[in-house]
């Protein structure tokens, strides 16, 4: 049988992490890049970014938060990435990780 | 990857867009069936009835997807405890369980999810030493 992952989400808006209920009530939960990078160290399957404002704004999805930081795989809620810009993400991922000591992200 | 918001309807689920603000009249089964018929590779399924409330996942949502795809699905909208994840990965019959509330909030750790899931016999990935 194939591993269960365990994905933390990221719900990000104007460059933070939110969380809402219900999809509305947003509460502010910090950087996105400090705590992608505490659970890329924590042992997580997966990353999943969701840019929760990009349809409901008529825009592309924002990758730059991506090249800050060092990952394992990352998902984007939408297949319509640009290419460069996956590619770049990309690069950057290979990367050897320059994790910060954060134990809290506030 | 396709990502379904799913919201309870009368019959079923239906499908919403634009972070849950505008309902499409899609039944959420169907829609599932049709982007597996199309080539998606994996469904990101929330239950918008749960996102955020901590109540456990819509584990009849999760299920019933789970059941009518060959393609993984993740379980998403309503973690709040361990053993909801466990819930979401065994009853649910989802591949992968998301959460954000419990791990942004620094209630459990990633490892304390793996390890309470490897406890109970749930196949999960360890990280290699030393990490």
């Amino acid at each position: 049988m194939l591993a269960k992952r365990i994905i933390p989400c990221l719900d990000v808006n104007a460059g933070r992490v939110v969380k809402g209920v219900n999809f509305l009530g947003l509460r502010d939960a910090g950087d996105p890049i400090k705590i992608a990078r505490v659970y890329d160290r924590e042992g997580a399957d997966e990353l999943c970014f969701l840019d929760i404002t990009a349809s409901h704004e008529n825009r592309e999805i924002i990758l730059e938060m991506m090249f800050g930081g060092c990952f394992g795989p990352e998902q984007t809620r939408f297949p319509s990435t640009p290419e460069r810009s996956y590619d770049q993400s990309l690069s950057v991922k290979q990367q050897k990780p320059s994790v910060a000591n954060a134990s809290w992200w506030r | 990857m396709v990502a379904i918001d799913a919201k309870r309807a009368a019959r079923g689920w239906e499908v919403f867009t634009h972070g849950g603000r505008r309902p499409t009249g899609i039944d959420a089964c169907a829609w599932a069936e049709k982007m597996e018929s199309y080539g998606a590779g994996e469904i990101l399924l929330t239950s918008m009835d749960r996102d955020g409330t901590k109540e456990g996942y819509d584990l009849e949502l999760t299920r019933t997807i789970s059941d009518r795809l060959r393609i993984p699905v993740i379980a998403s909208g309503g973690a709040g405890s361990l053993e909801h994840i466990y819930e979401g990965l065994t009853i649910g019959k989802a591949s992968a369980a998301l959460a954000a509330s419990i791990f942004h909030y620094r209630e459990y750790t990633i490892m304390e999810c793996k390890n309470y899931l490897r406890e109970r016999e749930v196949p999960i990935r360890m990280p290699a030493q030393g990490r």
